[in-house]
């Protein structure tokens, strides 16, 4: 589904030194949940930016089989804040013009309604915690039929309660076969959700494994210790 | 009061009309030009941010009057021309509304969260569209009540042109007083002019800021 080959962007920090990814390759699969860790400051971000099209690469390639019709949800809150919620769902497929603005309104109140937001319609983001403007720039996101959703660190601002269903949310998605590559912090869901991990370290690919393997068989002493360190820091189970 | 109104009414209006065109041209060279230096500066150039920057720092560190009356004697006789003082008012007051327009705008389009422009990107928006429908909006929300606030104050400033001779409401005021002394009359229909234009304009200006209140995360 994706093929991602040699992918490179270099950054030239003050000191001289270089930054960035550094020939990256994978592959990603229709339906696979593939999960991004490492520590901060390895690339990972700056992976999913250069997928998703926000970041021209330095070099190298990735190739999407089906057109790169991606959603994308960053760690920040990017719901925008003159539109009610409704609005914000429904602007950029009705500016496509293919559907009218009515089937668009009922596509998206019919998603709110699934994933229990439907109260919000006519709220704007400001009137929303943290863990619903995240679940609803994840619907947002849906609106435009994606074949794959790059999510990248969607609940490090948020607190375990609002993590949870933020959380919650990514699972039912990848329980309708959506394909996802996902940066997390969280160990336990990336355990329990990912069909493979990949391990960046400065901004290279270290390891790229199954769960299983990544997490149970892992004989990596440093990766490891990243996985106990970042269980303690950050999970909420 | 009205008595004075009526028996001079003409002259007020002369000058009520005055002040009115003076307004205009000030808004009129400041917001449109502002808002283009503000865009260039704010998003498309360093130099021009710079530029916006030194010119605000100057116009806060530079008194509005003095500002007037330098360019109204000494550039004038440095330069040996003689420009009419309406049109030197025009062009320091244009001047300080510009540089104050094209600094509310440059700051806001630098508030801005890219994030923002992001989320459209990826979900299919083209360049325009992303201008027209998401950064427009959110800066007209946050930028105009400012703007226009900006303008309100232009119109206080005008009363310094009277410094310089133009015969606008402050200045035509001034005169019919020194006619028939009538203080009380006369100021109070200024402060009634003044009044009526501005506290609809302030009051317009905290709704519209209630209502479009726009806060980023």
């Amino acid at each position: 589904m994706i093929k991602v080959e040699k992918l490179t962007k270099k950054y030239t920090k003050l000191d001289g030194s270089e930054d960035g990814i550094f020939e990256v390759s994978f592959e990603v699969k229709q339906g696979e949940v593939i999960c991004i860790l490492g520590s901060s400051g390895s690339g990972k971000s700056t992976l999913l930016k250069l997928l998703a099209g926000l970041k021209e690469p330095t070099s190298g390639s990735y190739s999407f089989e089906n057109g790169n019709n991606c959603g994308y949800v960053s760690q920040e809150y990017t719901l925008w804040p003159h539109l009610n919620v409704l609005n914000n769902l429904t602007l950029a497929p009705s500016l496509k013009g293919i559907k009218s603005k009515q089937e668009i309104e009922q596509e998206a109140v019919k998603l709110l309604e699934r994933f229990g937001l439907e109260r919000y319609k006519k709220s704007y983001p400001h009137d929303l915690s943290g863990g619903q403007k995240q679940r609803v720039a994840l619907l947002r996101s849906l609106m435009t039929k994606p074949n794959i959703l790059f999510l990248d660190e969607i609940t490090s601002s948020l607190d375990p309660e609002l993590t949870k269903s933020v959380l919650d949310l990514v699972r039912s998605l990848a329980d309708d076969g959506y394909t996802m590559l996902i940066v997390t912090h969280h160990i336990s869901f990336a355990k329990s959700l990912a069909d493979r991990i990949l391990f960046l370290k400065d901004g290279r690919l270290l390891v790229e494994q199954s769960s299983d393997a990544f997490f149970l068989k892992q004989d990596n002493a440093e990766i490891k210790s990243f996985i106990t360190d970042i269980a303690h820091k950050y999970d909420y189970q | 009061m009205l008595d004075v109104l009526i028996q001079y009414h003409q002259l007020f209006l002369k000058g009520f009309l005055t002040t009115i065109k003076l307004l205009a041209l000030i808004v009129l060279i400041g917001v449109p030009l502002g808002i283009i230096m503000g865009v260039w500066g704010g998003r498309y150039s360093k130099v021009g941010s710079w530029f916006i920057n030194s010119l605000k720092f100057l116009t806060k560190v530079i008194p509005v009057l003095v500002l007037l009356f330098w360019l109204h004697y000494p550039l004038q006789a440095l330069l040996q021309v003689v420009i009419n003082p309406f049109w030197t008012t025009v062009i320091a007051l244009g001047f300080i509304n510009l540089i104050a327009v094209a600094f509310i705008v440059q700051s806001e389009l630098k508030l801005l969260p890219i994030s923002y422009r992001e989320a459209g990107i990826t979900l299919g928006m083209t360049k325009g569209q992303i201008v027209k429908h998401i950064e427009l909006p959110i800066l007209m929300k946050r930028a105009l009540p400012n703007i226009v606030l900006n303008q309100a104050s232009m119109l206080e400033y005008t009363l310094f042109a009277s410094l310089i001779s133009v015969p606008e409401l402050f200045r035509v005021s001034q005169s019919i007083n020194s006619l028939i002394y009538e203080p009380v009359a006369i100021y109070s229909l200024l402060v009634l002019f003044f009044f009526i234009i501005l506290a609809p304009l302030h009051i317009f200006i905290t709704l519209y800021k209630k209502k479009n209140n726009i806060q980023y995360d």
